[in-house]
């Protein structure tokens, strides 16, 4: 099986069972969706963080290769939103007796950047957003369904650390570090009966992994969500990073090289 | 990533810095900005590389913004307000500005612009060390004393400032858009065609620079200059950004304005630039100040409570905590009860709104300091139909012996086309997943023995781009490379049996978008495979894939070619293979790669006595080179000998 493919699996019995449904959306996105909406206004420095493909459109419309899954984030509030317009109105307005919105979206997302071992042109993201009434949501939560995540996917408890950054459609932003999973955070291992640096953390005892953070009040605006009445959480990160450090995989352009010597293995 | 003197900023600060570089490395890479790395100078000196993200660029791109940060996290007193210099002493001359921007504008180009002309300055002098030493440390280097002044004001203060040969001025200056093609030298030599949107500061006769980017080189300063205009001024960012990248031309400034400051910030310069051109030379006479402000950008009171704070992080923080730590970053703050108002210092543009406010507290208190907090909902399993769809057939084809690759997305042809791409044969999106499966068959055929396998059985499941817009593709490949087999027939029947599980209906027409015969290979659009099921109510079931994650092990793909050899051979009756590939595996071959039997019949000889024959393969594959016939011929003797010592009659 493909190993993203496989993780992605793994994830989604995870995460069904804490009360994430799985969304998917196109690869080929419009710039608001991708940009706009979360934030990211024409002109603004962030827009450097990503470097972007750009559609040839006939029609002039600018249309990029999605470059994450946040797209996701904004095509589900806009549906949420609209579904309890329609069903809910009252409660919606006053910010009570909502379902709240838990979803996932593992997806494939496109960075125009030049090809190595550890980078390619397009990899997987695994997407997660949850959106409910102010006080039901924290950063505590966000850290708790982070960890869930990972504990499940290496078959250990793995704790995560949050440290803050900088992402437009977040406010806080949050960098993960996870648990090194090798030397359980010590930051060593043994190798030969010797006592080494751990591999794959470094010594670091954890590993930068993705990043996150609480919805920025703009987007939930922008997806016809009142910010005075609701929050969420999100993160975002690569599924062939996981599978590299988990496997010790030494070429990111195995996944999509069509190799089956490559995913005949997992 | 610019680096940090820890001496500067520690004369900021009031109370000691840590001693220890990694704490501090540690604790300001958790609670403020990633620290990459430190260096020691020569003067023993800690220089710490710290990356600014845009939202601090304003505040905290500086060495005094950066010292006030570090305060903030070690909760050491501020010691570097700016003491409030008396304007009323000095002329203000606002005339010497003409601005000849319309006041409609939307974007207004320059907020505030403020200077200050000097005359009798004699530039011969050497610059103070303290001032060189601030400048090196921010990897800027010494050119004169003048220039080296605006520069401390740039990596001190974080706010760029341009000096300018008041002797090389004609006139008044004005600050105006340029026209169309009118050409600038800048000062590193480079001449460039200016367009109508880029701003430049101009005097009656010419352009002297480009506005908050870089100066020119006709108005430079040089050992000879006496009198000078400092200019510090206040640009809207997209403007900047705009010129900057158009004109390639990035700078410490630009990367500033780009990002934007406050005017607050522009006003405490003007009285910082003042203080320092008097310490360093007393004898030189201010002759005016300009100080014109058309638009105010800072902070304001932002409004928000203690118990929204608490409910965003999820931790129990105390009213005083919150107010202690907004405190240690200086800002203003008032509670009435649960009610806090909360402005940040002059100097921030990031702290707008509650969401903001709430980071401040609780990146201070520590992120790592937040217990984790469970969600109570209910499991679901009400997942996207193609996600189910997909995942389905999946978990079927891999019961079914089939395994799935992935291809490229950017080809050479197809129906839509990207701006710009990675390579001049990957400008356009893949519209189908035919031509990347038939091209991967090529090498996955000879890959074969690799995976002891016959037969090659793979399937991709991805998007596709046509002007119709995106559609989501199956598509099967199964082939032996055998002149005779035909297994187009074997794929349909696979699919249609695969999705019979869920649907139990004779037949239905899965429209397959492409057909290969030879080598046999099935496209199908899933959108239209969804459809049929949707039509019928099908619930597609979310399947679990059981494998642990945990009992796989990965082997690297080695880039070296792999040699095969086969040996046939009888064997006596009761034979086990497993038994005699342990013992091959024993004799520590060099490069084995693989070792499996792939061929055994049983039949009667002459005198109608049974006889088994097995045929079994050794590949021989090395990460590090091609392998060479002697080196195998040297391995497949000790298999031979072996053979040979436990009686196996070699056919």
């Amino acid at each position: 099986m493909h190993p993203v493919k496989l993780i992605i699996n793994k994830a989604v019995q995870k995460f069904q069972e804490l009360g994430f449904r799985v969304v998917s959306g196109p690869e080929l996105e419009t710039e608001w969706y991708n940009f706009d909406a979360l934030n990211v206004p024409k002109d603004h420095p962030a827009r450097d963080m990503q470097d972007t493909f750009w559609i040839d459109t006939k029609d002039g419309s600018r249309k990029v290769m999605r470059t994450h899954t946040s797209n996701m984030q904004i095509h589900a509030m806009e549906e949420w939103s609209a579904k309890n317009k329609k069903e809910n109105p009252e409660n919606f307005q006053a910010g009570k007796n909502v379902e709240p919105l838990a979803i996932i979206c593992p997806g494939k997302v496109y960075r125009n950047e030049a090809t190595d071992a550890r980078h390619e042109a397009n990899f997987y993201q695994l997407e997660c957003l949850y959106v409910d009434e102010k006080e039901k949501v924290s950063v505590a939560n966000l850290k708790w369904t982070i960890e869930e995540y990972y504990s499940h996917i290496f078959g250990k408890k793995i704790p995560v650390r949050l440290r803050s950054s900088y992402f437009p459609f977040v406010e806080p932003a949050l960098e993960v570090d996870m648990g090194c999973f090798l030397c359980d955070q010590s930051g060593k291992i043994i190798k030969d009966g010797v006592e080494k640096n751990c591999s794959v953390c470094s010594g670091t005892g954890f590993v930068e992994m993705m990043g996150s953070g609480m919805v920025h009040p703009n987007t939930l605006f922008m997806c016809g969500i009142d910010p005075k009445k609701y929050a969420g959480f999100a993160f975002g990160g690569g599924i062939e990073r996981l599978a590299m450090l988990r496997y010790n995989i030494e070429d990111i352009r195995h996944f999509y090289s069509g190799d089956i010597r490559f995913t005949n293995q997992f | 990533m610019k680096k940090y003197s820890k001496k500067w900023m520690q004369g900021f600060v009031e109370g000691n810095l840590p001693t220890d570089d990694n704490f501090i490395l540690d604790e300001v890479s958790k609670k403020g900005f990633e620290v990459e790395g430190f260096e020691k100078s020569s003067d023993g000196d800690s220089l710490f590389e710290i990356k600014v993200l845009p939202n601090r660029i304003a505040d905290a791109f500086s060495v005094r913004g950066m010292g006030r940060e570090f305060a903030a996290v070690f909760n050491l007193k501020w010691g570097g307000e700016i003491p409030k210099l008396d304007l009323n002493n000095f002329k203000l001359n606002n005339d010497f500005i003409i601005n000849q921007n319309k006041s409609n504008q939307e974007n207004i180009p320059v907020r505030i612009f403020t200077g200050i002309k000097v005359k009798n300055f004699d530039n011969t002098i050497v610059t103070p060390g303290w001032i060189k030493d601030i400048i090196e440390k921010s990897g800027g280097r010494s050119i004169n004393c003048l220039v080296d002044i605006t520069n401390l004001m740039l990596f001190s203060f974080g706010q760029p400032a341009h000096v300018f040969d008041a002797d090389k001025l004609t006139g008044k200056i004005v600050l105006r858009f340029a026209t169309e093609g009118e050409e600038l030298e800048l000062l590193d030599g480079k001449k460039v065609k200016l367009s109508a949107q880029d701003f430049v500061i101009a005097d009656e006769s010419k352009a002297l620079s480009l506005g908050g980017i870089k100066g020119g080189k006709a108005s430079e300063t040089t050992k000879n200059t006496k009198n000078c205009f400092f200019e510090m001024a206040n640009f809207d960012p997209i403007m900047i950004r705009k010129t900057s990248q158009r004109l390639i031309n990035r700078t410490d400034a630009s990367k500033i304005f780009e990002n934007g400051i406050s005017t607050n910030k522009t006003e405490d310069a003007l009285g910082i630039l003042i203080a320092t051109i008097k310490e360093i030379q007393p004898s030189c006479e201010i002759e005016f100040i300009v100080s014109n402000k058309w638009q105010e950008i800072g902070q304001n009171w932002v409004n928000t409570t203690c118990t929204d704070i608490r409910n965003f992080g999820g931790v129990n923080i105390s009213n005083e905590e919150i107010v202690k730590l907004l405190h240690a970053q200086n800002f203003e703050v008032k509670l009435e009860n649960d009610n806090l108002k909360v402005k940040a210092t002059g100097e921030r543009l990031d702290v707008n709104i509650p969401e903001d406010v709430a980071e401040e507290v609780l990146r201070l208190y520590g992120f790592d300091n937040i217990a984790d907090k469970s969600l109570h909902l209910k499991s679901t399993t009400a997942h996207d139909p193609m996600f189910l769809l997909e995942n389905y057939l999946r978990v079927k084809l891999f019961e079914r012996g089939f395994t799935e690759i992935e291809t490229y997305v950017f080809v050479d042809k197809g129906e839509v086309k990207l701006k710009a791409g990675l390579a001049e044969d990957k400008m356009f999106l893949r519209d189908n997943l035919t031509a990347g499966m038939l091209e991967a068959y090529k090498k996955n055929y000879n890959y074969l023995p690799l995976i002891e396998k016959t037969e090659v059985k793979t399937y991709e499941m991805g998007n596709v781009f046509t002007n119709n817009g995106e559609d989501r593709r199956l598509c099967v490949l199964w082939e032996d490379g055998k002149k005779k087999s035909k297994f187009a027939e074997n794929i349909q029947s696979e699919i249609t049996g695969i999705l019979k599980e869920i649907y139990l209906k004779e037949n239905f027409d899965l429209k397959d978008v492409f057909v290969s015969e030879k080598p046999a290979c099935i496209e199908w659009s899933l959108t239209n495979i969804l459809k049929i099921l949707e039509e019928k109510d099908i619930a597609i079931p979310f399947l679990k894939v059981e494998q642990d994650l945990g009992d796989i092990k990965y082997k690297p793909l080695s880039i070296y070619p792999f040699i095969v050899r086969d040996i046939a051979m009888f064997v006596p009756s009761g034979f086990d293979f497993e038994n005699l590939k342990k013992a091959i595996l024993k004799l520590n071959l060099a490069n084995v790669e693989k070792v499996y039997m792939f061929d055994s019949f049983t039949k009667k000889d002459e005198q109608g006595v049974e006889k088994t024959s097995i045929a079994f393969r050794i590949i021989f594959q090395s990460n590090e080179k091609t392998l060479t016939d002697v080196e195998i011929e040297l391995e497949m003797n000790k298999v031979n000998n072996y053979l040979k010592e436990n009686n196996f009659e070699i056919r």
